[in-house]
């Protein structure tokens, strides 16, 4: 292994990576601060431009994107309240405050630092965790993969814990789209309409930009939200100096706030805004002065920025080791990932480790960049909301058709992308959640052949159940579904009964 | 409110039906799993439509419902699927490059009248210099292809 890390170091720190990692990393602040726009949106738009380098450096590109997004959201959140992604929201209730009482450097400049700290925890615990998770899912046969797609499938309850009945049905709209083409088993067509390009089902990241980008252009061109104007935001007089202190003001929060976020970046489904939250009610906790939280406070700030950082990490733990994307941008990844010849699991940390190290490292380079990149010059990227949002729309359109074609060299990956954007959009407005879908198209035919498979091995469905229900593997499996699939719905009933007695 | 939601849960039981009889047509080693998803989907959709007659019974709120589409915005929608589907089927006649500038010039306009003129032509040109050059020049991307360029 740790001939695999010093391999991994050199190869982040090759001048074509470290570039990669710059260009993504601006890249992503960018997409990360209009409030329109995310970070699965802007891995889905540099997709196609990781086709043309090697994987390694392909790879440390999206990776790139995906730290610098992830802090660019805060970029919006502290300026002008409007977060550029859901999980930067806790962020801006100090940090506007503190931008409005003319703080608005320092403030960013914590985001930075506790966002570059967040990350590098989440590094740590990728690069020490997902090895041995791996290693230890070599242990796992038919059974214990039916078992984790069916454990994959009960977070989708704790997905739409408003809408349960909603997102039970997200998943199994995901599970018929992962029905479409050949099947796992026999190799037999199903749902293809007479269509040659769905024999092999619908491809993975023409769909997965379908479903998550043309839905949000969509969504942006209707509602014209990409963009808000921070002018006067960046007209306010504001002339704080950087002190070396800055870079790291609260150590335990950083500190204990990023392990929250690889937590719950770990639970598939959880994602980067419920870790936000919850890093700040921890910082509160940590805090000598919680009653400052909520007027403007430094450490209001430090808590959300690396609890949602963290979650980087965390959520690429399942994605690598397991096949289980936990939220829009790991799934979204994966689709990179597989393009990219690399199939999660076992080998990605033995045989293909000369790619899989590289873009580990290359999170910790993207964290580094970020930092340098956002304490000198977060303002400037609050300027890129000056982009007319019609032109906005308009070129991420052609740079995702180009996204799109260039998977297979095919219009029909197009096409596809585009109904499912128009499939996604319909979902979206019917409130059903989109990443329930995506776990189901991805868990559904893992789920599927596991499960014949073990019928086939165990000579009919009882033999299979019972196969299952008596591996100690299985049965922990098991157990955590159940707890998954109840608690969100203990949650809602109590939820509502509260609400009823305060009625 | 009631309403569209009750029309989205119908909405979803007929698809989920309307794939039974697809399966149907398949070979039947691999019908089972169809089958059982689709017996899944139409459970739920049905609970889900129980659920808001049932809310509607006792005049109950619905957390953050499914929003009304104005006219308007469903036509902005429509169009701008179909600007897309144009663009896509364009580029086979006209080629990437030549159908991306009128589609973004087109695009952009449709969208938003009060720009500079001048802005219309310049930004297409600016795109399709950029995704030449890094694209084509650089990384060697295939792009898709027409009869023009």
């Amino acid at each position: 292994m740790l001939s695999n890390i010093i391999m991994g170091l050199t190869t982040a720190f090759l001048p074509i990576n470290l570039l990669a990692a710059l260009g993504g990393t601006v890249l992503g602040i960018c997409f990360g601060a209009m409030p329109g726009l995310s970070a699965t949106m802007g891995i889905a738009v540099l997709i196609p431009v990781s086709y043309g380098m090697s994987p390694a450096t392909g790879l440390i590109l999206l990776a790139g994107v995906y730290v610098g997004a992830t802090y660019g959201g805060s970029i919006s959140a502290i300026l002008v309240n409007t977060p550029g992604t859901p999980s930067a929201a806790a962020t801006g209730w100090d940090g506007h405050a503190m931008a409005l009482n003319g703080h608005g450097t320092e403030a960013l400049i914590e985001s930075a630092t506790a966002s570059f700290w967040g990350t590098i925890i989440g590094f740590i615990a990728l690069l020490t965790i997902a090895p041995a998770l791996a290693n230890f899912s070599l242990k796992f046969s038919t059974q214990e993969t039916v078992m984790l797609a069916i454990f994959g499938l009960t977070i989708i309850a704790s997905l739409s814990s408003k809408h349960i009945l909603k997102g039970i049905m997200g998943g199994v709209i995901g599970l018929l789209l992962g029905c479409v083409g050949m099947d796992p088993q026999y190799g037999f067509a199903r749902f293809t309409f007479g269509q040659m390009s769905l024999v092999s089902g619908l491809p993975t990241v023409p769909t997965l930009i379908g479903l998550y980008s043309i839905s949000q252009l969509l969504g942006m061109i209707v509602k014209k939200n990409a963009t808000v104007n921070m002018d006067d935001a960046l007209a306010s007089k504001d002339s704080y100096k950087i002190k070396l202190k800055d870079l790291c003001c609260y150590p335990l929060t950083y500190l204990w706030c990023g392990i929250v976020g690889v937590i719950i970046g770990i639970i598939p489904g959880a994602g980067g805004s419920i870790a936000a939250f919850m890093g700040y009610d921890q910082a509160k906790r940590l805090s000598k002065h919680p009653e400052k939280f909520g007027t403007g406070y430094r450490e209001g700030i430090a808590g959300p920025e690396s609890a949602n950082n963290g979650v980087i990490g965390g959520a690429l733990i399942p994605m690598m080791t397991l096949g289980i994307p936990g939220n829009a941008v790991t799934a979204i990844l994966m689709g990179a990932l597989m393009l990219h010849g690399l199939t999660p699991g076992n080998d990605l940390f033995t045989v293909k480790a000369y790619i899989t190290y590289p873009f580990i490292f290359g999170l910790a380079v993207s964290a580094f960049i970020m930092v340098v990149v956002g304490v000198l010059g977060a303002r400037q990227f609050a300027k890129v909301n000056r982009i007319p949002q019609n032109f906005l729309a308009s070129g991420i359109l052609v740079l995702t058709v180009l996204g799109a074609f260039s998977c297979n060299n095919s219009y029909a990956d197009v096409i596809i992308m585009l109904a499912c954007g128009i499939l996604g959009y319909v979902l979206k407005q019917q409130k059903i959640d989109l990443s329930a879908v995506v776990l189901g198209y991805i868990l559904g035919p893992l789920a599927e052949r596991g499960m014949v498979r073990t019928m086939i091995m165990e000579g009919g469905l009882g033999g299979a159940i019972v196969s299952i229900v008596t591996r100690p593997i299985c049965i922990v499996l098991l157990i955590m579904s159940a707890f998954f699939l109840v608690l969100p719905i203990y949650n809602a009933r109590k939820e509502a009964k509260a609400k009823r007695a305060a009625n | 409110m009631y309403k569209r939601e009750k029309m989205a849960a119908a909405f979803w039981i007929i698809v989920f039906a309307i794939f039974v009889g697809l399966t149907g047509g398949v070979n039947e080693k691999c019908r089972s799993f169809p089958y059982f998803v689709c017996a899944i989907g139409i459970i739920f959709s049905a609970l889900q439509f129980a659920n808001v007659c049932y809310k509607e019974k006792k005049n109950l709120e619905i957390d953050d419902p499914i929003p009304a589409m104005s006219k308007e915005q469903l036509g902005t929608v429509a169009l701008a699927l179909i600007f897309s589907f144009a663009y896509i089927g364009l580029i086979r006649v006209l080629g990437y490059f030549v159908t991306t500038f009128i589609f973004i010039a087109g695009f952009s306009y449709w969208q938003n009248q009060k720009q500079k003129k001048s802005w219309y032509i310049l930004v297409p040109v600016i795109m399709i210099v950029i995704v030449f050059l890094a694209f084509k020049v650089m990384l060697n991307v295939p792009l898709p292809s027409g009869l023009l360029i």
